[in-house]
Formats: C-alpha cells, sequence, structure tokens
C-alpha cells in the first residue's frame, strides 16, 4: 500500500532545483540505499515533482517497494509499502529521507538486541524461579536482565529525541531500571555470592534509592537543572541526540551510589577469591568491578560534558548480565547433567528393580503422596493411573498385619531409622499376598517431612513354603510332643489321680458325716473347701496336658523362661519322683521377657528333663540330680542348661544326637532332639551339647531377649 | 472289755489326699494317724500298732515299696493296704509280694478301701486276739 504524505498534512517543499532532475537524484538516494531500482521499487506518486534542492532534503514521494529493508519503532514515519517499507522522518523543510533511516540503523539493533537478550534470559530465569521458589538468584538476575532492557530502552530513547523535554524525560525514566539494576546486582552478590559487607550493600541500595527520589524531584532530572539544547553527534553511524545543559550536583549522590558500588564488589569478590570460587570470582566479581566501574566513567564524563558521548550503561551492564547468566547456566548445565545421569541411573534402576520383580514406591510425607512403580501399583491393586495416599496403602494392608506396619513406619520416621517389614495385602479381588518392603527416611533440610523411599517385593511363594516347612514342622513338633506325653502318661494319670482321691474321699466322707444324727456343719463346710481347691488342681494339671496335646498354630509371645522351667517341673514332678531324680533349680531372678511359643518351648525343656532322666536310670538311687539354670548373658540372651549326672555322650556323638531318627532308647523315634532344635532355631536360638563321658551331659539353649522387655528392663534400671 | 476301735495310719506324701482319706475312715468310726514320708511312719511303729497301714507306693525318696521292704526286715507284720495313682501291672506285682495284703487303684471307693482295710485287719485282729489270750492266760 502507498501513502501519499501529503495527505498526513506534512508540508511540502518547494525548493526544486531545476539543475538536477528528481529521477537523477532518486537513482543516488536508491543506489545509497542498496535498492535496486529497476525491480525493487516502483513510483506511484509523480515521481518527477519529487525533487528537491538539497541532497538531504527531500520533499515527498509515494514509492513502492517490493522487498522489505528495515523498520523501526522509533522512528516517526513510515512509507508504508506493499512488500516492506522505507522510511523518512519529518525535518524542518519538509522529509528527510535519510539514507540512515532505510539502513538497518545500528544503535537501534545494538539496543533491541540488547532488550531482547536481557528480556529472553529474565523469562527463563523468572520460569526457573517460578518452578523452584527458593531460586533467589534467579529471581534477581531475571529482575538485574529486565532492568538493563529498560535501560536500553530508555538510552535508545534518550539518543532518538528530537527535543529537549524529551531527552530530559527519557533520561528520567532511564533512572527507574537504573535502581533495579544496582539493588539487585547488590541483592545477587549477597545471596548467590554469599559475600559483601551487609552495611556496604544497605548503603549502595539506599544512595541509589535517594538518587531514584531526586530524580522525580528535579526538573527534567536529576541529571541536569536545564537541557538548553540538543547536539546530534554520530555514534555508530546513526546521527543521535546528547543533550547540552546544566549538570545537578545532586547527581553525585547518584555516582557516589556507584563508587560504592565497586567498593562492594571489590571487597564481596575479594572474599569469593579467598572461599576458593575463583572462577566464579573472576567471572562475576570481576565483570561487575569493571563494567560498573566503566559505567561510572561514562556517567561522569558524559555528564560534565568531558566527553561528548552518548548514555550507553546497558551496553556496559550487559556484560554483568552475560557474566552473571554464564554462572547460572553453569548451575543449569550442571542440574542438567544430572538430570540426565538422574535418568538414566532411573532408567537403570526401573529395569534392574523391573527384572528383579521389585516395586519401587516414594512417599511425600508432607504432601500426602505416594508415587509407586507400575509393578508396585500392580502389586497393591491400585490402577496405574490412581493418586494414592499413605492411607490408601494402608487399607489394602491386612487388618492383622496394619497395626504392626503403622507401628513400624511411625518408628522409622521418629527414630530416622530403615523401615524393614513382611505383611500381607488384601487386593479388591480379595486375593492375598504376601510382601517384603524396605524403606529409607529422608528428611527435609529443616527436619520436618521429607520423604520415604523404598522397595516392595512380592514374596507369595517363599511365604507359601515357609508356611508350608512351618506346618510340617508344627506336625512334627506335636507328633514328638504326643509321643514324649505318651511315655509321660503313667506320671500324668498319677498327678491327676491325686486330686481325684482327694475329691472322692472327702465327698464320700461328707455322705457319711451328713448320714449322722449330729451333722458337724464345720467339718461339712471344711470338706467342700477342700474339694473345691482339689477340684482346681485336677483342673490344672487338665488344662496342662491339653494345651500340649493339641495341635495349634505357633504363638510367638512375650513370656518368662522361669515361668516355662516351673510348669515343666510341674508336669513331671510325679515322673521325677517316680525315678527318684532329685532336680536343683537355679534361676536367675528379675530375667527379661523372652518371644516365644509357650507350649513349644515347654515341649523343648519336658524333652531335656526326660531325656536327663533317661541318662540317670542306670545310675543308683541317691545320684540321680538333674541341675537347671537360667541365666542373662550379655542382656540380649538368656541361657538355659539342663544337666544331668547320667551316662554322658561321648565326644564325636555331640551332634549326631541332634539328626532325626538317632536315638539311644528302646521305644524311642529318634525325633526329640532334632524337633527340638527346630523349635530352638525357629525362635532365633540355639541348643547344643556338652558332656564329659561318665560325668553326665548339660544341653545349652539360648533365646534371644524381647526387645521390648530389654527396653522396659533398661529403663527400670534408668 | 470293749473291742477297742481300728487304728488304721495313712501314708501320702499329698497332704490333701492325707486329710481326705483321714476324714473317710473317721467317719467310718476308725481311729487314723497319718504320716506324710515313709520315714516318719517307720519311725513311729509300735508292737500292735496300727492295726492297719494304707501306704501310697509313688512319694519321693522313701517311696512305699521302701517301707514294704523296711517292714519286711522289721519283721513286722502290720497289714498293708497299698495304694497308687501310677497304677501298672508291674507295681501291682511287686507291692503284693513286698507284703501289701491289697492293692488299690486312686481314686480310691469307700467301700472298696474299708472293704480292703477291714479284710487286711481282719487277720491281724484274730492274732490279736489271740495274742491277748495267751497273755491273759499266761499266770
Amino acid at each position: 500500500m502507498a501513502v501519499d504524505l501529503r495527505d498526513q498534512g506534512y508540508p511540502r517543499n518547494d525548493h526544486t532545483p531545476k539543475d538536477e532532475p528528481a529521477s537523477d537524484r532518486l537513482v543516488g538516494i536508491y543506489t545509497r540505499l542498496g535498492i535496486n531500482q529497476e525491480f525493487d521499487i516502483s513510483f506511484v506518486g509523480r515521481p518527477n515533482e519529487a525533487t528537491s534542492a538539497q541532497w538531504e532534503c527531500f520533499p515527498w514521494a509515494a514509492v513502492r517497494l517490493h522487498r522489505p529493508y528495515s523498520q523501526s519503532q522509533f522512528l516517526p514515519i513510515i512509507f508504508k509499502a506493499e512488500a516492506g517499507c522505507a522510511v523518512a522522518t519529518p525535518g524542518s523543510r519538509g522529509f528527510d529521507v535519510s539514507p540512515e533511516c532505510s539502513h538497518m540503523n545500528l544503535v537501534t539493533v545494538i539496543w533491541s538486541m540488547i532488550a531482547s537478550a536481557c528480556l529472553t534470559l529474565a523469562a527463563m530465569h523468572l520460569l526457573v524461579w517460578f518452578r523452584k521458589r527458593t531460586a533467589w538468584a534467579n529471581l534477581l538476575f531475571a529482575l538485574t536482565a529486565v532492568a538493563t532492557a529498560g535501560m536500553a530502552a530508555c538510552e535508545v530513547g534518550t539518543m532518538h529525541a528530537q527535543t529537549p523535554e524529551e531527552f530530559g524525560l527519557f533520561l528520567r525514566w532511564f533512572h527507574v531500571p537504573g535502581w533495579l539494576m544496582i539493588v539487585t546486582l547488590v541483592g545477587f552478590v549477597r545471596l548467590y555470592q554469599r559475600a559483601g559487607r551487609p552495611w556496604l550493600a544497605w548503603t549502595v541500595c539506599g544512595l541509589r534509592t535517594v538518587t531514584l527520589i531526586l530524580d522525580f524531584v528535579f526538573t527534567p532530572n536529576v541529571n541536569f537543572r536545564q537541557i538548553t539544547a540538543l547536539r546530534q553527534i554520530s555514534f555508530l553511524g546513526t546521527s543521535i541526540s546528547v543533550a547540552e545543559g546544566v549538570p545537578n550536583p545532586w547527581m553525585l549522590i547518584g555516582h557516589a551510589s556507584l563508587l560504592l558500588l565497586v567498593v562492594f564488589a571489590i571487597d564481596a569478590t575479594v572474599t569469593v577469591w579467598r572461599r576458593g570460587e575463583r572462577r566464579q570470582a573472576t567471572l562475576v566479581g570481576g565483570s561487575i568491578i569493571f563494567f560498573v566501574t566503566a559505567g561510572t566513567l561514562q556517567m561522569v564524563l558524559g555528564m560534565w560534558e568531558i566527553v561528548h558521548m552518548p548514555l550507553t550503561p546497558s551496553l556496559l551492564f550487559m556484560g554483568i548480565v552475560v557474566a552473571m547468566g554464564l554462572e547460572l547456566s553453569e548451575g543449569v548445565l550442571r542440574a542438567s547433567e544430572l538430570s540426565d545421569e538422574v535418568h538414566e541411573t532411573e532408567a537403570r534402576m526401573a529395569l534392574a528393580a523391573e527384572a528383579a520383580g521389585v516395586g519401587i514406591w516414594i512417599w511425600n510425607i508432607a504432601l500426602n503422596e505416594v508415587w509407586g512403580s507400575e509393578r508396585w501399583m500392580r502389586m497393591f491393586g491400585f490402577a496405574s493411573d490412581a493418586d494414592v495416599t499413605f492411607e490408601n496403602v494402608m487399607q489394602r494392608i491386612h487388618p492383622e498385619d496394619r497395626e504392626t506396619v503403622e507401628r513400624e513406619i511411625g518408628r522409622a520416621l521418629a527414630e530416622r531409622v530403615d523401615y524393614a517389614g513382611e505383611y500381607r495385602v488384601v487386593l479388591p479381588d480379595s486375593t492375598q499376598r504376601w510382601l517384603t518392603a524396605l524403606g529409607r527416611v529422608h528428611p527435609e533440610a529443616n527436619g520436618s517431612g521429607g520423604r520415604m523411599l523404598g522397595a516392595t517385593l512380592d514374596i507369595t511363594g517363599r511365604k507359601a513354603s515357609e508356611l508350608e516347612i512351618a506346618h510340617q514342622r508344627n506336625e512334627l513338633a506335636h507328633l514328638s510332643r504326643v509321643t514324649m506325653l505318651g511315655e509321660l502318661s503313667g506320671s500324668l494319670a498319677h498327678e491327676l489321680n491325686q486330686p481325684l482321691t482327694a475329691i472322692l474321699s472327702n465327698a464320700q466322707a461328707a455322705q457319711r458325716f451328713m448320714a449322722r444324727e449330729h451333722v458337724d456343719l464345720d467339718e461339712v463346710r471344711s470338706i467342700l473347701a477342700d474339694i473345691v481347691a482339689a477340684d482346681q488342681r485336677a483342673g490344672e494339671v487338665i488344662r496342662r496336658l491339653r494345651s500340649l496335646l493339641k495341635k495349634e498354630e505357633v504363638h510367638h509371645q512375650p513370656l518368662s523362661v522361669n515361668d516355662v522351667v516351673q510348669e515343666v517341673l510341674k508336669l513331671m514332678r510325679s515322673e521325677l519322683m517316680n525315678r527318684g531324680v532329685i532336680v536343683h533349680v537355679e534361676v536367675a531372678k528379675n530375667l527379661p521377657q523372652v518371644q516365644g511359643d509357650r507350649i513349644e518351648l515347654q515341649q523343648v525343656l519336658l524333652n531335656l528333663v526326660i531325656n536327663a532322666c533317661d541318662a540317670m536310670a542306670e545310675r543308683s538311687a541317691g545320684t540321680r540330680r538333674l541341675r537347671i539354670c537360667t541365666e542373662l548373658v550379655d542382656t540380649a540372651s538368656i541361657h538355659i542348661s539342663v544337666a544331668d549326672r547320667g551316662v554322658g555322650i561321648p565326644p564325636d556323638m555331640l551332634e549326631q544326637v541332634f539328626t532325626p531318627f538317632y536315638t539311644t532308647k528302646v521305644h524311642g523315634m529318634g525325633l526329640g532332639l532334632a524337633v527340638c532344635r527346630t523349635i530352638i532355631s525357629a525362635h532365633g536360638g540355639k541348643l547344643w551339647a556338652q558332656s564329659q563321658p561318665n560325668h553326665g551331659a548339660t544341653f545349652h539353649l539360648t533365646l534371644p531377649v524381647d526387645a521390648r522387655s530389654a527396653e522396659q528392663r533398661e529403663d527400670k534400671h534408668e | 472289755m470293749p473291742i477297742p476301735r481300728l487304728l488304721v495310719a495313712i501314708v501320702d506324701d499329698e497332704e490333701s489326699v492325707r486329710t481326705a482319706l483321714r476324714r473317710l475312715l473317721r467317719s467310718a468310726g476308725l481311729d487314723v494317724q497319718t504320716f506324710a514320708t515313709g520315714s516318719e511312719f517307720l519311725e513311729s511303729l509300735k508292737p500292735g500298732r496300727p492295726d492297719c497301714v494304707i501306704l501310697d507306693l509313688h512319694m519321693p525318696q522313701i517311696n512305699g515299696f521302701a517301707v514294704l521292704s523296711r517292714l519286711k526286715e522289721l519283721h513286722n507284720e502290720v497289714p498293708v493296704v497299698a495304694i497308687t495313682g501310677h497304677d501298672t501291672p508291674e507295681a501291682r506285682e511287686r507291692a503284693l509280694a513286698g507284703g501289701a495284703k491289697a492293692y488299690l487303684r486312686k481314686p480310691v471307693d469307700d467301700k472298696s478301701l474299708l472293704s480292703a482295710i477291714e479284710s487286711a485287719s481282719a487277720g491281724s485282729r484274730k492274732a490279736a486276739r489271740v495274742k491277748a489270750k495267751e497273755r491273759s492266760d499266761t499266770p
């Protein structure tokens, strides 16, 4: 589209020289503009009238350009053309179409590039700060870059100012990004470099703020009391404006702030250098010192008109921005490399985890979000895209295991120790799986919240085998127990018959007393009390027998070893008496409890006592002595020994006695000691034999102390 | 001269059994002595007393079999009714061979016990009466 400038109300220059045809002068302009007249331009106005007296004075023209040349937002009048534009500025005598205007204006290009580069960097680092709000250095850098862009814009404004007022206005607004630039620079040094004296920082910022306030107090600005005229000078091949006028002495405050900024930067750089971070000191510290010094010199020299040059601090501060950007980019680059490494590690880990059948999970405690790998989600029966919380996970855990899992996780969090546990999960389709999990707490730096990372493995198959083995062991243990009790049946019958005798005889005596004319009621009361007591005793015997005979799942619970010893001695009382065995019991007082199955531990002790009695059968009466001792060993385990004065065991048979089907008894199955060792192993303990031939044998067993009982014991001691 | 009541000794290590048997025998009109151990009983022996002993075979230290042996050694013919809560054919045979007049299983029924005492002590009373007569006939 072509625009006829006469229609825009601009005056027409009528100084048309006769000596030079317009077409010749246009050819000259086109040549300087680099326009190929033949192909690139066509006139829509009247070219013959478009002539002027001087080269710099071109009255008007309406041209159509067929390819783009340049455009600038800072130049007011644009000849719009179909494919691009030629540019003219209104001059005092019409329109000055200067070749520079149509060229790529170097000042505009450079300053625009500075602004664009700064804004791009600012956007990038602002995004970084948005994503990670603790990255204050990135925010400060973004603000520094924005300030530089703002300064660049104001500088271009001053350079292209047409009037002193316009210049003054752009210079006044220049101080706003200038203030932001200095304040953020100081902040960057303090926060990122962790250097610089605070009082200097505050002084610099304070002086700069005062300068900014004064800038809006004075007219036209803090730099000039008055701008008398604009002088056009050539800068980078472009005609630009510089101001002439009366400098404002208050600007010395601004200059002082810049000088202090240099001092502050030097001090900070020395600190960083001494700290050993020399690259950072050189790059960031060095650039701040150099460019701020250069900027300050330029401001001072320009203001006092020692040199005539335009205001270009943004060009200098761009150097600082680049240095800071490089420094931060180093961090971003490292983070990116680390991210790549992490991704690679994650991929490897996922591959390894998948191959090993392990599910990976991360629990963000503060947000209560559980992330799990696909396998982990499948293990718990969650959809792969489900949002999972800790409570969701707990709901999947078998009700019988839930409390233990919650307690153990709570302990891991409180004590910052690793979690390890085995539990069952009930999936939505009611199938049950056994899982084992390991977790590690990663607390936040401030000690709160944090995350727990872990791995979970499906052990249903292993557990089934274990349960089958345990079941078979229980069956065998039960069989062994029943066999053993069969051997004791006579003694046990005696134990039961004693209270039954008391009951029957008492009752029959009472019947006889009651048949008399004078009933002695006191006697009858006494008889009834004895019957009750005997009945209770019989009940006890039956209960003891029943618990040993019944087939039940193993139930571990905290129990006292001394109680187990006493129970066994009660059961064996009659047998020991029959066999004429004298028992010495030496039990340690205040023993901590052990975790165990009462019946199984009774079985082991019964077995050892019966074996001891058998071993002494050939000994003469009065020498059949059995010694049972309990004691605490190194606070972690309890030691029980059963020693006899029998024939003893040959040294080469000390281990063999624990092998299945090994027996020296006529009617023995040879399972007793093998089963005992299995039981004690299942309790986390050990069972072994010692013997001096002909001086008897001693069977030793150790059982680990119940952890909670040990803690209570320690508390008591404290 | 009234016939003196039978004196029966009970030897059992369990107090509840001793007490119950004592009550039962007293309710049947017998005089009763009780002993917790075999040695106590053996130390208390006097000629012609008691008329009968109810002896538990299973006791600590000196058991019923040892008491029977000791009585044999002392030529004391006090009739013994052996009782036991640990009944085996061997024990029965051993007790009877050891001189026990009767062998009863615990818990023991009153009729069985009293009848055993009666039959065991019958011979001894007859003998006692003969001995008493001999003494009275002797100038």
